[in-house]
């Protein structure tokens, strides 16, 4: 036979598990837009691997970023090597940038592109060694959150 | 006239996948690193074995198949988690190796020896599929497949040993990866050696990545004699790529001496230890 469990106590529990879905389906969507900013950095990636026989690789970057903010990514890579780097965000209306730096701060790309949520730069290092790769995500209108997604893959060829 | 020579150079360009609008020179304003407002992101990704690789062979004809050393099935329990991690990255950076030679048979062997590591850490179901593919590619002689299924082993371990939060193991297989394609990549170095070849060990930063990683692991993964040994040998070659750093050239001796101190790694956990080596000579 069950205890009564008083009102307090039953208000206390609905209000528990009312949070813990909450933080559930949150931290599903943050997973699922993550990996969707991933899928898309992938997608810019596929001309390149079919037409221009870069080697993407499997291992990467993501997160997430308030709007207008940048990060840093540090990265080993080789003289003699030719690089692309790929940068998306989920949301549609985000406007991305990625841009490439020497271990001085000197701006190292070659080439690059940025088309609303997606962008590019081109690489050919002219030492080995440590280079900053600067992410930017701005919001094209304000939106419902202001913390944005992005995701960053390479190739190399 | 202008009007041809813009439809010319649109299809001249190797990325035209792309609108021409949206190409452009990237950014030319100096990043003072110093005063960067933003976050700098923690994660660091390795390079695989591959991409070094690939320099070496546009820059010579480098003897691949001298280079790949499958130790003996059996030579060592496969009980210590901690040896077990760095011998499974061992193994996929000699995959590396083998696909850069071409060498099927090397190849499936490597691959079966990987899902049994797989399974002795308890990540059979993780690597089995990667490990088919391996030899499935390697069968069909696509090179590129078989690099990109050995990278997706790595990352596949990696994150699975991070959601069992394993991350120091992860870290570990990772380590032992980059000993092994450092240890290649010294070996053919000094077979024939150039200044061009030895700056691609200029990797001081990821060195001290690993060091910081291990600082960073519980008590009783970095205090494991192995663990200690492969720290104090990273300090060693992080103290020989000092100099690079400085601007002075990476020597054939420097070379040498790096892949020294990879090899009496390797003997500790995945090439036969070495019969007689002192023990000073062992941790190098």
């Amino acid at each position: 036979m069950k205890a009564a469990v008083p009102n307090s106590n039953r208000l206390r529990l609905a209000r528990i598990t009312v949070c813990m879905s909450l933080l559930l389906v949150s931290g599903w969507f943050v997973r699922a837009t993550l990996n969707e900013a991933l899928s898309i950095a992938f997608e810019i990636a596929a001309p390149y691997v079919e037409k221009e026989k870069f080697e993407v690789r499997e291992d990467n970057w993501s997160g997430e970023i308030p709007a207008g903010e940048s990060k840093l990514v540090r990265h080993q890579l080789f003289r003699g090597n030719e690089y692309w780097f790929w940068l998306a965000s989920s949301f549609d209306t985000a406007i991305v940038r990625v841009e490439i730096f020497d271990k001085e701060g000197n701006p190292a790309g070659v080439e690059s592109f940025a088309e609303k949520n997606k962008a590019g730069v081109r690489l050919l290092p002219q030492k080995t060694g440590i280079y900053f790769i600067r992410v930017t995500v701005k919001a094209e209108k304000k939106e419902s959150s202001d913390i944005l997604d992005w995701g960053l893959v390479y190739g190399y060829r | 006239m202008t009007r041809v020579f813009s439809i010319l150079l649109l299809f001249l360009s190797p990325f035209r996948a792309f609108s021409q609008d949206a190409a452009a020179k990237p950014e030319t304003e100096k990043l003072n690193l110093d005063e960067f407002p933003g976050e700098i992101v923690e994660k660091v990704v390795i390079p695989v074995p591959a991409e070094v690789f690939a320099v070496l062979d546009k820059m010579d004809e480098p003897n691949w198949a001298g280079q790949i050393r499958i130790p003996e099935d059996g030579a060592r329990p496969k009980t210590d988690r901690v040896l077990l991690a760095f011998e499974f990255g061992s193994f996929v950076a000699e995959g590396f190796v083998a696909v850069q030679a071409g060498h099927v048979d090397e190849i499936k062997t490597i691959g079966g020896r990987a899902l049994k590591l797989g399974n002795a850490l308890g990540l059979g179901d993780a690597v089995e599929p990667h490990s088919k593919s391996i030899v499935e590619a390697a069968e069909a002689g696509d090179w590129k497949r078989v690099r990109s299924e050995l990278d997706l082993t790595q990352a596949t371990v990696r994150k699975t040993m991070e959601r069992l939060r394993d991350d120091d193991l992860g870290s570990l297989s990772s380590l032992g990866g980059w000993v092994r394609g450092t240890h290649a990549l010294t070996s053919l170095i000094s077979e024939n050696y150039s200044r061009d070849k030895a700056e691609l060990l200029n990797q001081p930063d990821l060195v001290q990545h690993f060091i910081d990683a291990i600082d960073g692991m519980s008590e009783p993964v970095k205090t494991h004699a192995d663990v200690v040994a492969v720290r104090a040998g990273l300090s060693k070659i992080h103290e020989h790529l000092a100099a690079a750093a400085t601007g002075t050239e990476i020597s054939a001796e420097t070379v040498s001496a790096i892949g020294q101190i990879c090899e009496n790694l390797l003997r500790r956990y995945y090439f036969p230890p070495a019969a007689a080596a002192p023990p000073e000579a062992a941790d190098n």
